[in-house]
């Protein structure tokens, strides 16, 4: 998001000296072993064998992160093509002029549209990837429309290193939370032990609510999958304290991504006091039409998309049609699934694996 | 010899000592047979409806589950209720095939039939099958018919002893996914690489379309003496969409043709499959 906002009114960026990068070291979790893959391929490039290197991670997973990390390391070889939204025109992707050994180009998935006569950039980019002979091309991609690449043009075959940014497990995920905060400073409390330990309870639901007006109800039983999946899996630790209660539900939430851990984090801390009362077991399902779950498939492959963008790829020019994506996207706002910042939608992180389960189920994403 | 006359004769008393009691029975096991296949057919098609991913693999227990409960409450009937020995049980079953096996022969193809289906999955509930002379969706796979929704929304009853008769084929034999093709014809004087490379992205950026390496997209080209026709084969993501994909890739594929100069032929077109 950062970089997409720094790169938003030039499509490249040049970074040179090192003492102008801007992270950290003490920012990268559980990144170590990536960052050694890729100084590997980095090696045998200067040993001169040319391996193009694909990164490959869903939204929030610290792809920006890593990126600015190479760029730090090696500061006086590299230079970073970011793209920040849709490149429909090749000249507009700034190919051979830098001299740089490395280059490196960010949200490669921007090179695309899912429309007719939507690869030619892509086409020209690849093209251009393979006619390097004395440079190394890396590139990040989001992982849908990767997937999406490699199923319809092969593009595995562009890039021989690929490197998906691993999960964070609970002691990193602890790390990476805890970090910007003081030894202490917040307060975990277990205030569910009372009722949640419970695993089925009896729920009373109006049976045809329309046409009974909920004066028939029907009596089931509702299974506390949080309770159930603590009795199954922490036997013999009846004692967990509140704080691994929380990291781990935390991580396996967000599935080891740290931005969505970022955000369920912010979403239940009531500074400096974090409960596990807090922790939000409801996942409401989804229930939209062919047209939404396609916008919806956009935005995630995508990241952030404009509405001129999503316009552009349904092909939808006329006013009706406007009116249409204006209520598609009204209605995906409204079901909490996506958010708009600065034009740009996307995926609402605490959404995000909620969102790529559901289209997973339609296989819209393969 | 004796053994069977004795065996016979004994049927034929416990039959003579059949009450109201056990007749009532047996029908309130019977209806409670019936309600409880409605009511796990019923679960199993909401469940299914609600998991795309294995809506297939859920509908495949519904017919078995409905053999399992009828064949049980027969079983239970006579075992318990009219209190038959395994071997009364098996010469009552010789008896009645051999009475109304001729009377009701077509009703017991059907029967066979249906447990053929079942058993050897030659089509489940949700495959689209072409069986006869109907095309469409399987939506049940009853003792005695087959019940299958056609792409115009009709809902028919095809007699289940089809299958030893006709040609059963299924598009998709159990996966979510299904092959769906479909031509498109061209002008012979227009651009084929062009027209061959917007069909194949057509195909491609479809919202329906399912691609992987076993499912491939196969754009194929045939030319004919006034025309060229254009063949797309690809997956449809959900069988139930076979029919929205192709006119979602025609629709945007003549679109693009009108653009760049492609046009349709004025040539009479013959039949793709009939050259074929």
């Amino acid at each position: 998001m950062d970089d997409r906002k720094k790169n938003k009114e030039a499509e490249k960026v040049t970074i040179t000296p090192s003492d102008e990068s801007t992270s950290e070291k003490g920012h990268l979790f559980g990144l170590d072993e990536t960052i050694e893959s890729i100084k590997d391929a980095i090696s045998d490039f200067e040993s001169g064998k040319i391996l193009n290197i694909a990164i490959i991670a869903p939204s929030y997973a610290g792809k920006s992160v890593l990126v600015d990390e190479i760029v730090n390391i090696y500061s006086h070889e590299v230079t970073k093509v970011s793209f920040s939204s849709i490149i429909t025109d090749k000249e507009e992707i700034p190919l051979s002029e830098d001299q740089s050994k490395i280059m490196i180009f960010d949200n490669c998935h921007y090179l695309y549209m899912r429309k007719i006569g939507g690869f030619e950039v892509l086409h020209a980019f690849l093209n251009m990837v393979l006619e390097q002979d004395a440079r190394l091309c890396i590139s990040t991609w989001n992982i849908h429309s990767w997937n999406y690449l490699g199923r319809v043009l092969d593009i595995r075959k562009y890039f021989p290193v690929q490197i998906k940014i691993p999960p964070l497990n609970s002691s990193q995920m602890k790390e990476f939370l805890l970090s910007e905060y003081e030894d202490g400073e917040i307060l975990f409390v277990n205030d569910v032990e009372a009722e949640d330990k419970q695993i089925f309870h009896v729920v009373k639901k109006p049976l045809a609510e329309k046409a009974t007006h909920g004066r028939i109800k029907l009596y089931t039983l509702k299974v506390n999958y949080v309770a159930l999946r603590s009795l199954l899996m922490n036997k013999g630790t009846p004692d967990e304290t509140a704080e691994s209660i929380i990291i781990k539900e935390i991580t396996r939430i967000s599935r080891g991504n740290p931005g969505v851990a970022k955000k369920l984090w912010k979403k239940w801390l009531e500074y400096p006091i974090i409960k596990t009362s807090n922790i939000d077991k409801f996942s409401p399902s989804i229930n939209i039409d062919v047209d939404s779950r396609f916008i919806l498939y956009l935005i995630l492959s995508m990241g952030y998309i404009k509405k001129c963008e999503l316009n552009n790829i349904m092909n939808w020019k006329c006013s009706v049609d406007d009116i249409r994506i204006n209520m598609i996207l009204f209605e995906l706002l409204n079901q909490e699934l996506i958010q708009i910042n600065d034009e740009y939608y996307s995926i609402r992180a605490d959404k995000l694996h909620l969102v790529t389960k559901y289209l997973e189920d339609c296989r819209l994403v393969w | 010899m004796v053994d069977l006359e004795t065996e016979t004769g004994n049927i034929i008393t416990a039959f003579e000592h059949i009450d109201a009691n056990a007749v009532l029975i047996s029908v309130g096991i019977i209806i409670t047979a019936v309600l409880l296949s409605k009511i796990i057919a019923f679960v199993l098609t909401k469940i299914s409806e609600m998991s795309w991913k294995y809506r297939l693999h859920i509908k495949t227990i519904i017919p078995l589950s409905k053999v399992l409960i009828y064949s049980l409450a027969i079983y239970y009937i006579i075992s318990t209720v009219f209190a038959l020995a395994m071997n009364q049980l098996l010469l009552l079953s010789g008896l009645i095939g051999a009475g109304i096996g001729f009377g009701l022969r077509n009703l017991f193809e059907d029967i066979a039939g249906g447990v053929v289906i079942v058993m050897e999955k030659t089509f489940q509930v949700g495959d689209i099958i072409q069986m006869g002379k109907y095309y469409g969706e399987v939506k049940e796979i009853g003792f005695r018919s087959t019940r299958i929704v056609t792409p115009n929304d009709d809902l028919v009853s095809a007699p289940n002893n089809l299958v030893f008769t006709e040609c059963v084929a299924t598009g998709n034999a159990g996966s979510s996914e299904m092959m769906a093709s479909f031509d498109v014809y061209i002008d012979n004087n227009a651009d084929a690489d062009m027209a061959l490379k917007i069909l194949e992205e057509a195909v491609v950026t479809s919202r329906y379309v399912f691609i992987s390496p076993t499912r491939p997209v196969v754009i194929l080209l045939n030319d004919h003496p006034f025309y060229k026709s254009l063949k797309a084969r690809a997956y449809v993501n959900d069988l139930r969409d076979e029919f929205l994909y192709r006119s979602d890739v025609i629709r945007r594929t003549w679109n693009e043709f009108h653009k760049v100069g492609i046009k349709a032929p004025k040539a009479q077109i013959l039949s793709y499959d009939e050259n074929n």
